[in-house]
């Protein structure tokens, strides 16, 4: 039992849960309404959507040589757009006048759905091949895909929003099974699966293997270039499915959804205890540091914290957070 | 080959780049200038009525927009391209009120002149600034806000993005205005920045710290969608009255369906419409800038069931 309780806190997810904890401690002296059961689910569902871009973010980064997503946020505009236009009727589509009604006809849904992943698969096979074929960097590369893909986004929508998705799609992004909303369920299905892969599959070996030393890698046999489209192809895809989750718990499609939302990702994989270097990291790190921005961003809404402030803390909160967590891994290592 | 291909190419381009010169007759030039069109009805409609507007009265007329709701440099570029293209009337919502000061005194050195719409800069290099009253506008909606709620309850207000002049305007015009006389409060006041999720979070965060909360006031028709999915998800629909801001269409059938109360109205193509005229007036020697009022009120009203049908006539 103590042996099993000095292994969590030596794991290196210990820095990113004392964080979160410590926020918590705080704002519950500071407010009875922060320690809820209703408060807490509702910072998990938050923190859902960029809890999923930064598990396909975590790979990229962990691919090391300056791997990073920034198209990430303009993918889940242009997928959700994709996946908008294909449930809602042509002679409806750009009517803001209303929130629409539409009927659950299941095979429309799923040839959306497959619309909409695939669109973000499309979008991660580019990056890829600028990345690997083009010998692009990932940050020049995945920059022009952002601008890219969010002008086409603007471009095919008519840069207008629409409200009023089928009400099953809505449930996705709304309900909950037992007390755990579907978007919470949904992170943590999909977190578990890429933890699995990352600790317990070839893929895992060689995405570390690459991320540690590209060109060791490639000496030992493996194939770096099928792996870094791999990582780029599921990173969109895992933005594909935030674009959905964002859209049903919206219950709205916008052309400008999620702009930004790759800095959140980026933030939370770091905050995590991803490292910019590459070849380290973990799923379970970057979700926990999404449900710590989620946290920060409900107690300044809670303490009713002036807008001007928002920012910096949330800026001041993850430099510290890293700085305490650097801290840690050092004493760790004895360096 | 080559060596005939690329004298080629590059001859073919200065043709292109010279056709519009070439081609160009004794029509004004003017250029529309805004933040984004992408997801922003407001300003699409408002520049396409300022665009059309203009080319009705004999003008050549583009729209140029910014590309974000934060793209400053770029619209500051775009500004120096069309002084180089000696454009004649600007209609412009400047992104930033101090960025653009020192382009907008090259463009009137220049003898091109500029309109600001529905957001304006510092200084006098415009002839006049034609908007919405934000500020007015939104005591509106609170002087609504407080017969609903007989005097007394709690209210929440959902801004707009930290910094906007626009969504300061409507916040200090509906919470200043509401607790005037009245036993009302203003319990929570918190950014949805102008975005649909983002005020969605906000709502669902701040009715978990305020469990009584009576109405909720939208600075923007474009975040009432998110602010209505978390009151029913708090389940409190029907229980937490709502105001927007905006007047759209959208705005309007929520009012319509019972899922908002109130939508203060504002005219995005009265706004355009009169923008143009009035910098093309001024062009055409028609109106004496010198008599220009420096702030021109587009007007407002307030939206309710009663005027719903109505209004939809001649809604964005």
């Amino acid at each position: 039992m103590i042996n099993r309780f000095t292994s969590v806190l030596k794991a290196k997810e210990a820095g990113i849960i004392a964080w979160i904890l410590l926020v918590g401690l705080v704002s519950s002296i500071l407010s009875p309404n922060f320690l809820t059961p209703n408060n807490l689910v509702n910072i998990l569902a938050q923190s859902a959507v960029v809890g999923i871009m930064a598990i396909g973010m975590t790979m990229v980064i962990i691919t090391g040589g300056g791997g990073i997503d920034l198209s990430a946020g303009s993918i889940l505009g242009i997928s959700s757009v994709v996946m908008a236009m294909t449930i809602i009727p042509p002679e409806l589509f750009r009517d803001t006048a209303a929130m629409l009604v539409l009927p659950n006809d299941f095979w429309i849904i799923l040839k959306a759905l497959i619309f909409c992943l695939g669109t973000g698969a499309v979008c991660g096979f580019l990056n890829g091949c600028m990345i690997t074929w083009a010998k692009l960097p990932p940050f020049i590369a995945t920059l022009s895909l952002m601008a890219a893909a969010r002008g086409t986004a603007a471009y095919i929508s008519a840069g207008i929003p629409t409200y009023g998705m089928p009400t099953s799609l809505v449930y996705v992004g709304q309900g909950s099974i037992s007390f755990i909303p579907i978007p919470v369920l949904v992170m943590l299905a999909l977190g578990l699966i890429v933890h699995l892969a990352l600790t317990r599959s070839v893929f895992g070996i060689t995405l570390f293997a690459v991320g540690g030393n590209r060109e060791t890698a490639r000496f030992s046999g493996m194939n770096v270039n099928r792996l870094l489209i791999s990582v780029y192809v599921l990173s969109g895809v895992f933005a594909a499915i935030a674009g959905v989750i964002l859209s049903a718990r919206g219950n709205q499609v916008h052309p400008d959804a999620g702009t930004g939302y790759e800095l959140s990702a980026i933030g939370a994989s770091v905050i995590g205890g991803t490292s910019m270097m590459g070849g380290a990291g973990g799923i379970p790190g970057a979700i926990l540091g999404a449900i710590f921005m989620a946290e920060v961003q409900n107690v300044i809404n809670i303490l009713n914290i002036p807008v001007a402030y928002m920012k910096p803390v949330l800026g001041g909160l993850i430099v510290m957070a890293v700085l305490l967590d650097q801290w840690h891994k050092k004493r760790d290592t004895g360096e | 080959m080559r060596r005939i291909l690329i004298p080629a190419l590059c001859l073919l381009l200065v043709g292109i780049m010279a056709m519009p010169i070439l081609a160009a007759d004794k029509k004004p030039k003017v250029a529309v200038v805004v933040k984004t069109l992408t997801g922003d009805v407001f300003q699409l409609k408002m520049a396409e009525a300022a665009r059309d507007q203009a080319i009705q009265l004999g003008a050549d007329a583009t729209i140029y927009q910014a590309g974000g709701q934060t793209a400053v440099q770029r619209m500051v570029q775009i500004i120096e391209d069309l002084i180089v293209q000696q454009t004649d009337v600007i209609i412009i919502s400047p992104l930033d009120s101090k960025a653009v000061v020192p382009v907008f005194r090259q463009a009137k050195e220049e003898g091109i002149i500029i309109v600001c719409m529905d957001q304006v800069a510092e200084g006098d290099d415009y002839v006049t600034f034609i908007s919405t009253d934000n500020y007015a506008a939104a005591a509106l909606g609170a002087e609504f806000a407080k017969t609903v709620l007989g005097g007394k309850g709690n209210v929440v207000v959902i801004e707009g993005a930290p910094g906007s002049s626009v969504g300061d305007d409507r916040k200090n015009g509906f919470a200043e205005n509401i607790v005037k006389g009245s036993q009302i409060k203003v319990v929570a006041s918190q950014t949805g920045l102008w975005t649909n999720e983002k005020a969605m979070d906000a709502t669902q965060n701040i009715l978990q710290a305020n469990p009584n909360v009576d109405l909720i006031f939208s600075c923007s028709d474009g975040m009432t969608g998110g602010i209505l999915e978390a009151v029913k998800l708090a389940g409190k629909e029907g229980k937490i009255k709502v105001i927007s801001f905006d007047g759209s269409s959208f705005g309007i059938e929520l009012i319509k369906s019972g899922s908002i109360i109130a939508d203060v109205a504002q005219f995005p193509i009265k706004i355009g419409r009169m923008s143009a005229e009035t910098g093309l007036g001024v062009y055409n020697k028609t109106i004496d800038p010198a008599s220009l009022p420096k702030f021109i009120d587009s007007g407002t009203k307030l939206i309710t069931s009663e005027n719903a049908d109505a209004s939809l006539a001649d809604a964005f």
